[in-house]
């Protein structure tokens, strides 16, 4: 996450960037599970620089460089542009002295060999797609520094054609009003409202969802559009034993949560049965943290927000949400 | 005056959202809504044009005759990381 403004918007290292085929993907996933992209990530990972290890984690997490056939080039895990710079030029010059016959695969790959292995597959393409972020609010004493001080995350929501229509009131008149479906405003609050600025967290669990309310009402209907206004509460609440501390694996006593408010607006086109815009902000406070979130200084209750937005329907668009096996 | 008008400007910047407890309205919405999204500078890094899928890349690195750039992370990097 820290490389999206570290490293990749660099513009040396995106006019580097142009000699490749880029492309980003969930390390976790390559690293362990069946398929040709995890066998062909397998074949040359152990060569980069965590081959073989195993403390203080397993993870192959970084920046590789390989050719088509496999080949490993170089790698390395950093966002420092010099470091990403010298790996890329390195990994250019061994390209251009590798030889010919050890570049590509002998049979050449077919498309879409792999789609049934990945999460992403299920991505509901007649349903409602939402991009996510969050971000920390301004406080009356700012907390961080550096990159912790203008961090923001991203993340997809995902719902089904039928979940989508449920936004909006079924009674088609200016002022009809729906709850939404406890259930639907309960997962958003447990896999969405969730404190991943600064690094990966946890769900909630259902239990600990204390309040997740949202209203739609129907502002106007103007032909086929009707425009609809969200509002809304949530309240999430955990508390237990559980690793802070990042890679320092140290099991603390904790409590942590997320407190908001909603308001959006949406338009749903009733001759598609889509939406064609949809805007949810959230913003409240947040407090505690997880493992990964980097939250060990910073504990106390602060200002986060959230916002959903439509997302556009590119294959980068398509990638499922974090916490997808949680709905 | 000065200092009048820089304090009230202060108290303007500091205001946390927490404190908040303004109605929800489209002011308070598009409000937050740029404070959160990120702006155009901050989504330099998707300039790059990265694929999504490790396969897809292999695919077209054949067809383009072109080495693989992989960027591997714990939660995929176009999405929660």
């Amino acid at each position: 996450m820290r490389g999206r403004q570290a490293a990749w918007s660099n513009p040396r290292l995106q006019k580097l960037a142009q000699s490749f085929v880029p492309v980003a993907d969930e390390v976790w996933f390559l690293h362990n599970r069946k398929g040709p992209e995890c066998d062909f990530f397998r074949s040359f990972c152990e060569e980069g620089h965590y081959g073989g290890r195993q403390k203080p984690t397993s993870t192959r997490q970084g920046i590789y460089c390989a050719a088509p056939s496999g080949v490993f080039l170089a790698s390395v895990n950093s966002t420092d542009p010099k470091r990403l710079e010298a790996m890329l030029t390195q990994a250019l010059e061994r390209w251009r002295e590798l030889p010919e016959a050890e570049r590509y695969m002998k049979d050449p790959p077919k498309a879409g060999a792999t789609d049934r292995f990945r999460t992403d597959s299920r991505y509901p393409a007649n349903g409602l797609v939402l991009r996510v972020y969050t971000r920390d609010l301004p406080r009356k004493n700012p907390k961080h520094r550096g990159w912790r001080a203008k961090a923001w995350n991203e993340d997809f929501a995902w719902f089904t054609a039928d979940e989508a229509r449920t936004f909006v009131p079924t009674r088609r008149e200016v002022g009809a009003r729906r709850t939404i479906d406890a259930q639907l405003a309960g997962r958003l609050a447990r896999c969405h409202l969730v404190d991943n600025v600064f690094g990966q967290t946890r769900p909630f669990r259902k239990g600990e969802i204390k309040t997740a309310e949202l209203t739609s009402r129907i502002e106007r209907i103007e032909g086929t559009q009707v425009h609809v206004v969200f509002e809304g509460e949530t309240h999430a609440a955990a508390e237990g034993s559980w690793n802070m501390g990042g890679l320092r694996f140290e099991k603390k006593k904790m409590t942590r949560g997320y407190k908001a408010r909603l308001r959006g607006t949406a338009v749903f086109d009733t001759a598609t049965k889509r939406f064609t815009s949809f805007e949810l902000v959230v913003v409240g406070d947040r407090w505690g943290g997880t493992q990964y979130n980097a939250r060990d200084d910073d504990l106390e209750p602060a200002a986060m927000g959230v916002v959903f937005v439509l997302a556009g329907d590119s294959a980068s668009d398509r990638v499922a949400p974090a916490h997808y096996w949680s709905y | 005056m000065k200092p009048l008008v820089a304090g009230v400007v202060c108290l303007l910047l500091f205001a946390t959202a927490s404190a908040e407890e303004k109605p929800l309205d489209a002011a308070w919405q598009a409000k937050w809504r740029a404070a959160i999204v990120p702006a155009e500078p901050e989504r330099a890094w998707r300039r790059v044009g990265w694929r999504a899928t490790l396969w897809s890349a292999v695919v077209e690195a054949h067809a383009q005759e072109k080495p693989i750039l992989l960027w591997a992370m714990n939660g995929h990097p176009l999405a929660c990381t």
